[in-house]
This record gives structure tokens, sequence and C-alpha cells, in this order.
């Protein structure tokens, strides 16, 4: 019951978190879509089309720069970045305080530990992503 | 602890209105390290603007726990203590309250090098 409360409550962060992004920032890139070269938006790609026979190096990383999706891609990972940066801090200072109340009891120690190894655990895995998107997208989107 | 590392990030987030910084039995409030602003009342109240506000929220939350964790390790050390001292000569109750206290400085390492790494990263960010 616990579990199955704990999985409900993080996906409905999780869809909250996604969708109070999301929302906004797709009717935004849609407006700088329309008008690339406006004010604010990303600058006009002059001289490099995307439907072009033989692409050079150039203007396929162009291309890609100033794809609206990689450019959400680029905003959302670094947010993730801060909330995972958080949150597995705070599982680790979680488990350190479960350390602390432990007593004498091995059972409890081990639960301390494996909270805290699966917080290194979700880091690595943010990382493995981080690392993935890299590498899939051409030129490295992250700067 | 986060204040000097947070204040050299985001530099305009300390521009504003002074927010009353109430603290509740040595807990820092959560809006720590927000910038205020004056609201329709003309108070002065914490400008939460979202994406932006996660990590400074974030490590407020975190100087939080680790003060937490602090009373825990404190209040452990006691009790084992006190189980020391009453254990009179009984050495299985003598070796429970050593790995008491054992137990809860391990935790207390825990917490302050998960801290300091955090504190770590963030300085060598800026650089």
């Amino acid at each position: 019951m616990a579990q199955k409360l704990k999985k409900i409550i993080i996906v409905l962060c999780s869809g909250l978190l996604i969708s109070g992004y999301l929302l906004p920032s797709v009717a935004f890139a849609d407006a700088q879509a329309i008008t690339p070269g406006a004010p604010g938006g990303p600058p006009a790609i002059t001289g490099t089309d995307c439907n072009v026979a033989n692409p050079t190096a150039t203007t396929l990383n162009s291309c890609v720069k100033h794809n609206v999706i990689i450019q959400d891609l680029n905003v959302i990972v670094n947010i993730l970045g801060a909330v995972v940066g958080v949150v597995v801090t705070g599982v680790i200072i979680l488990g350190g305080i479960q350390y602390s109340m432990a007593g004498d009891s091995p059972d409890a120690v081990g639960k301390a530990k494996k909270r805290i190894t699966n917080g290194l655990i979700a880091l690595a895995a943010f990382f493995l992503t981080y690392a993935f998107l890299q590498w899939i997208i051409p030129g490295g989107v992250f700067s | 602890m986060f204040a000097v590392v947070f204040a050299k990030l985001f530099p305009t987030l300390f521009i504003g209105c002074d927010l009353s910084s109430s603290s509740f039995f040595f807990l820092p409030p959560w809006w720590e390290y927000l910038k205020g602003a004056p609201d329709e009342l003309g108070q002065c109240s914490p400008a939460v603007n979202f994406p932006h506000v996660i990590l400074p929220v974030g490590l407020a939350l975190l100087d939080i726990m680790i003060r937490l964790a602090g009373f825990v390790a404190i209040i452990s050390i006691i009790i084992a203590g006190v189980a020391y001292i009453t254990s009179s000569g009984d050495p299985t109750k003598a070796a429970s309250a050593r790995k008491r206290i054992y137990n809860s400085l391990i935790g207390l390492a825990i917490v302050f090098i998960a801290a300091a790494v955090v504190a770590f990263i963030g300085n060598s960010l800026l650089s």
C-alpha cells in the first residue's frame, strides 16, 4: 500500500513538473518558429536550408542548433540537473539521518546504507542519460 | 551553508525588498535564498517564478535537513551516553551503547560529506 502511494505521488509530481514547464514552452517555441530572427527569438538562419541535397557539416550543425525541440531539450535537461542534484543530496542526507537513528540494530543500518546506495545509483543513471544525449545528438548540444 | 555559493551564482536573486527571515527552532524558512517582492498588500513576500526557484528552494530544504541531522545525531549520542552510564558493568549493554555512538557519528559524517560535496561542486562551477 505504501509502495503504491509512493508511486502515485512520484507520477503526480513528475507530471505536474513536466506539464508546468512544457505547456508554456511549446506555445513560446511555436511563436518563435513562425518568426525566426525576431527580437528575443533565435537568430535567423541565413543560407542554411535543412532540406538541401548535400548538407555540409557546418549547415547540418547550424540546423541542429536551431531546432526547436533540441533547444527545449537543453532547457529541460538543465532544469532536470538542478532537480536531480538537490534530490540526490536530500536522499543521502536522509540516509545519514537514518544511520544516526539506527541505534545498534544492524537491520536499520542496512536500510540506511541501501537508501544511500539507491541515491548514488540515481545520480549515475542521470549522468548516463546526459552522456547518451550528448552522444546521440550530432555536434554536442549542451554547452 | 550554501549562502555564499548561492549569492555568487545568482546575484540578481538578492536584489529586492528585505524578507523577514524568521526561523523556527533554529531551522531556516524555505524562502531563505529567494528575493522578496512587494505584493498587492504592500508587504514583502518571496518572489516565486517556477523553473528558476527549484535550486534556491531545494538548497534551503537541504539546509533544513542538515540542521535536523545535527539535532538527531546529538540526541542519539546523548541517549547512548545515558545508556552507557546506566549499563552498570553489563558488557552487552555497554557494547550496544558504543555501537549507537559509532552509528550516530557515521551518520553525521555522511551528512556533512554530502553537503561539502555539493558546496564544492557549486564553487567549482563558478570558476
